[in-house]
């Protein structure tokens, strides 16, 4: 599968795929992935943009303490991409200017 | 080089300090200010961080208020630091029928005293602030001069300019004894060393009532500690200061029990929300309980339900120098000459910093002062 | 409130293997683990959806890892398991405060034990914010349980052997490395790490097999050289790496370019101390052992009484350590509460500490030659980030740090540095190294950034209880 590069094959199977939307873009996940990686998986590498300078961040210590993988996942801000499952049809989106009311 | 003398030792290095000695140094004079801790001190280290006059009473107190937010102005203008002074106005928001003849009283207290509030519908809060919950809240006070500042960056500024100035700031350094002659001030031993001087300014805060004993004065200052939250930074969704009416009722605020939870909730300009607040009996232990994080997220959540998924980062919980009466000890002392009380703000140190600031120095320059000191004097306690 | 006789936080060698010891000898055991299954990071178990075909594929520490699972999952009836708990607080040295499904609980406790393990050494130079550089840890996690790669042409740079398994692991995957950096000198130590592997059979076989592995492939294992700069626009395109001298300090004209899509950093771990910090233990300071370390007793006790640290967590000397602390642990408290004999206790402490004794012969030398010189902080430019929440620079750092004397706290109240949501964790190290090196101190206990409950972030819905 030529076309799924960043996903090892050998020796371990997956389960149920399904697409993901992040920033308007429809992409694959599979079953027990986290955000982070099915957006590693398809070359998404920024995650986030740092507070005062806006400079891209992305994974970095991918155990759920460094912060930088904030996204907002089905309406949801500062969701760590990196511990959050990617689930079929869920919304991924970068942080927002303006906080949703009822959020 | 620890300077061996000054005209001026100030006391702890809080906002009360450090307005006092940039004041004192902007008119000349030879200060050194001495803190026993970190840079900003103690609670000016961690606190609402709200310029706030709206719950203040008729009076010295409110007098006292507007002087000082108008020093807030001006500070804007002379330091060249922005200390993200933000004044877009405070709420008072009632979510109780019970209130409303607190909220009655202070409002005819303060129109008689010629600093009126204006009573606003629960329509024109939602307006002001969206987000506050529409099937508790009954109304609010509002008050367009009061707002939110960076305590932290303001005491750096003031201390920046001061050095500018002359004057002569040490951290990390205790004093150890004030010395008194005949009645009158020495010197001050510190840690670092002793500093000759015939004039002490008492700005340690909750600390104040050491070195009062230094001297042998009695200073009823006692340590009152709240406690906070931090949440991480979010986009823009508070504008103003908000806080709960039951600070206004004498049975909800809890301190006759002994501890207790109000409601306050700003926005820094970091996006962080400060929110809380909790207090209990505890001396200086700056521990925050299990009980009363989940007591203040839960009033929080009351009265701002769409803040379900904001996270709390951190809590802190700090001491404000309480006295029984509420109002601040600045002035001159019976019995020893040079000694100058300026200490007591409860918790509104951060409000009244800089305008204590500026009458300390013009007490210690002119020997007197754009506002009458008497009701302020620790006499009155006696 | 729930009242526990010994509570474990930590999931992973040290908690699982002293719940095991303990819940063997008939107590009743809870364990709170912030995942959803146990395991820690070595040891972590794919998600449910991924199927294993080929067990070799999936290495050692995944195979004994399962191991330990089978044990722990045959005591479960003594055995009061609770995933997905995050620890947020500790009050009064006997409750614990901790968010699970959506609430914020608490626990009381008569014996607890915090093995909450260590993350990777944050470590700041020109580019190291870039998206593509990524921590050993974060690189391991993404490749062994999510099955996905961090990049096509990717560079090691760190130091110690952990940067060897990491490397197999890629390499197994089918990665390309272009090159392994080790800052670490191992010429002149090839005597004292042949002493101290003396007994450690296992880890001298693995060593030389992984060492095998990266020869065959062809990958340049550059030994003395460090990370200078990564470069790129949006993602790391480039590193700049160079050789060091024995304090990790680049030698002028070794520096070159080498193209790459993936960084990852291993220069070590540091001990996730925010708990036994709340509990109020006493800690020293040792770089080369994680950082902030509780002071123990011979069985693992904290200064305060009732409390005990194993694993990572509380000095960093790897899997095999933490799970002989572990057995310590779980002996000593069933023991303490009347479960077991003296005897028998002796003879588990006696066998467990022999076995520790061991193992720390090698870890000796190899935190000896991973101790961080340093060269490594000193790779910051003027705009490097130091704070990674707060976008805090260097330059920011450095004046902060001129005016301010060496105190973190005064530091964190003027830039910022230690405010934002990841609670100082990625640049309390660094502040506390910085401040170390310019004042030339070599103070066991220099002053940290005090962590506040709640030391994970937790949602204000899950505190208020709604």
């Amino acid at each position: 599968m030529e076309d799924d590069p960043n996903r090892l094959k050998k020796g371990v199977s997956r389960g149920e795929k399904f697409e993901i939307v992040v920033d308007g873009k429809r992409i694959d996940a599979y079953e027990g992935e986290t955000v982070g990686a099915a957006m590693m998986a398809a070359g998404f590498r920024t995650l986030r943009y740092s507070k005062k300078k806006k400079e891209p961040r992305g994974i970095y210590c991918g155990i759920g303490l460094c912060q930088e993988c904030r996204m907002v996942i089905n309406g949801v801000p500062n969701t760590q991409a990196c511990k959050t499952l990617a689930t079929p049809g869920c919304h991924v989106e970068f942080a927002q200017t303006e906080i949703k009311k009822g959020v | 080089m620890f300077p061996k003398e000054a005209e001026v030792v100030v006391i702890g290095g809080g906002i009360i300090g450090s307005a006092t000695a940039y004041f004192l140094a902007k008119e000349g004079k030879q200060v050194v200010l001495v803190e026993r801790g970190h840079r900003s001190g103690e609670a000016s280290g961690g606190n609402a961080a709200w310029v706030w006059s709206l719950t203040r009473k008729a009076g010295i107190d409110i007098t006292l208020a507007i002087h000082s937010i108008s020093i807030h102005k001006e500070l804007q203008k002379e330091l060249e630091l922005d200390f993200e002074y933000r004044a877009n106005g405070g709420l008072l928001v009632i979510d109780s029928e019970h209130q409303f003849p607190y909220i009655d009283a202070h409002l005819k207290q303060r129109e008689k005293d010629g600093h009126p509030l204006e009573m606003i519908n629960s329509k024109q809060v939602f307006e002001i602030e969206p987000l506050l919950n529409r099937k508790t809240i009954l109304g609010a006070v509002w008050n367009p001069v009061d707002g939110t500042t960076n305590p932290i960056l303001l005491v750096v500024a003031l201390n920046m300019r001061a050095e500018e100035f002359g004057a002569k700031i040490y951290h990390h350094t205790e004093v150890q004894s004030i010395e008194v002659k005949e009645g009158r001030i020495e010197s001050v031993t510190t840690n670092q060393g002793s500093i000759r001087t015939n004039c002490v300014v008492n700005a340690a805060g909750s600390w104040a009532n050491y070195i009062g004993e230094m001297v042998g004065l009695s200073v009823p200052i006692k340590p009152f500690q709240m406690a906070m939250l931090v949440t991480e930074q979010i986009p823009r969704c508070i504008s103003h200061p908000i806080m709960g009416a039951s600070y206004m009722v004498e049975e909800d605020t809890g301190k006759k029990q002994g501890g207790g939870c109000g409601l306050i909730v700003s926005q820094q300009v970091s996006g962080n929300l400060l929110i809380g607040a909790s207090w209990r009996d505890a001396g200086y232990d700056k521990r925050t309980t299990q009980e009363e994080i989940e007591l203040m997220a839960k009033v929080t959540l009351n009265a701002i339900p769409s803040l379900k998924n904001v996270r709390i980062i951190r809590s802190f919980a700090n001491f404000f120098p309480h006295t029984s009466d509420d109002l601040p000890i600045l002035g001159k002392v019976d019995d020893v000459c040079g000694f100058i009380m300026a200490s007591g703000h409860n918790g509104h140190g951060i409000c009244l910093g800089p305008g204590s600031g500026k009458l300390i120095a013009e007490l210690v320059c002119d020997g007197k002062t754009s506002i009458p000191l008497d009701e302020l004097s620790l006499s009155r306690f006696v | 409130m729930g009242m526990a006789e010994f509570v474990i936080i930590g999931g992973g060698p040290g908690g699982i293997s002293a719940a095991i010891e303990a819940a063997k000898a008939g107590l009743t055991v809870t364990v709170l683990d912030e995942n959803d299954r146990i395991g820690g990071q070595i040891y972590r178990q794919l998600e449910k959806g991924f199927k294993v075909d080929d067990l070799n594929i999936m290495g050692k520490d995944y195979k004994k890892g399962l191991e330990l699972c089978r044990q722990f999952e045959e005591l479960k009836g003594k055995i009061i398991y609770l995933n997905n708990a995050t620890v947020w607080g500790i009050f009064n040295n006997r409750t614990i405060a901790f968010a699970r499904n959506g609430s914020s609980e608490r626990l009381q406790f008569e014996k607890l034990l915090i093995a909450a393990g260590a993350y990777d050494r944050p470590v700041p130079f020109p580019g190291w914010t870039l998206p593509g550089v990524l921590t050993a840890g974060g690189a391991q996690k993404l490749v062994k349980t999510e099955r996905v790669i961090p990049g096509k042409k990717i560079l090691l740079a760190g130091t110690g052997p952990l940067q060897l398994v990491l490397a197999n692991q890629l390499l197994q995957a089918g990665c390309e490395i272009a090159a392994i950096l080790e800052a670490g000198e191992i010429k002149n130590n090839w005597l004292k790490l042949i002493k101290g592997m003396w007994g450690n059979w296992e880890y001298m076989a693995d060593g030389l097999i992984y060492l095998h592995h990266i020869k065959k492939a062809g990958i340049p294992l550059l030994r003395n050289h460090i990370i200078t700069e990564a470069r790129g626009d949006n993602q790391v395109e480039a590193v700049v790496v160079a050789k060091v001298d024995k304090d990790w300090r680049p030698i002028f004209g070794t520096k070159q370019t080498i193209k790459v899509d993936s960084v990852c950093l291993g220069y070590g771990l540091v001990t996730s101390s925010e708990l036994t910090s709340l509990a109020e233990c006493e800690h020293e300071y040792e770089n080369a052992w994680g950082g902030y370390v509780p002071v123990r007793t011979e069985t693992m006790e904290t200064t305060v009484q009732g409390i005990y640290a194993v694993g990572d967590g509380a000095r960093v000397a790897g899997s095999k350590v933490a799970i002989e602390e572990g057995r310590i642990v779980g002996i000593v408290i069933a023991n303490a509460l009347g479960y077991v004999s003296d005897e028998k206790k002796w003879v588990i402490v006696k066998e467990s500490k022999k076995s520790i004794d061991k193992y720390n012969r090698l870890r000796k030398v190899l935190d000896e030659i991973s101790r961080p010189r340093p060269g490594l902080y000193e790779l910051a430019k003027n705009e490097t980030i130091i704070c990674r929440c707060e976008d805090v620079t260097f330059r920011e750092i450095h004046a902060a740090m001129s005016k301010e004397g060496s105190k973190a706290k005064d530091i964190k109240r003027t830039t910022r540095l230690g405010m934002g949501s990841c609670g100082g964790r990625m640049c309390g190290p660094t502040i506390i190294e910085l401040l170390k090196n310019k004042s030339g101190s070599d103070s066991r206990s220099p002053e940290n950034l005090t962590p506040r409950p709640p030391v994970k972030p937790v949602p204000i819905g899950v505190l208020s209880g709604e």
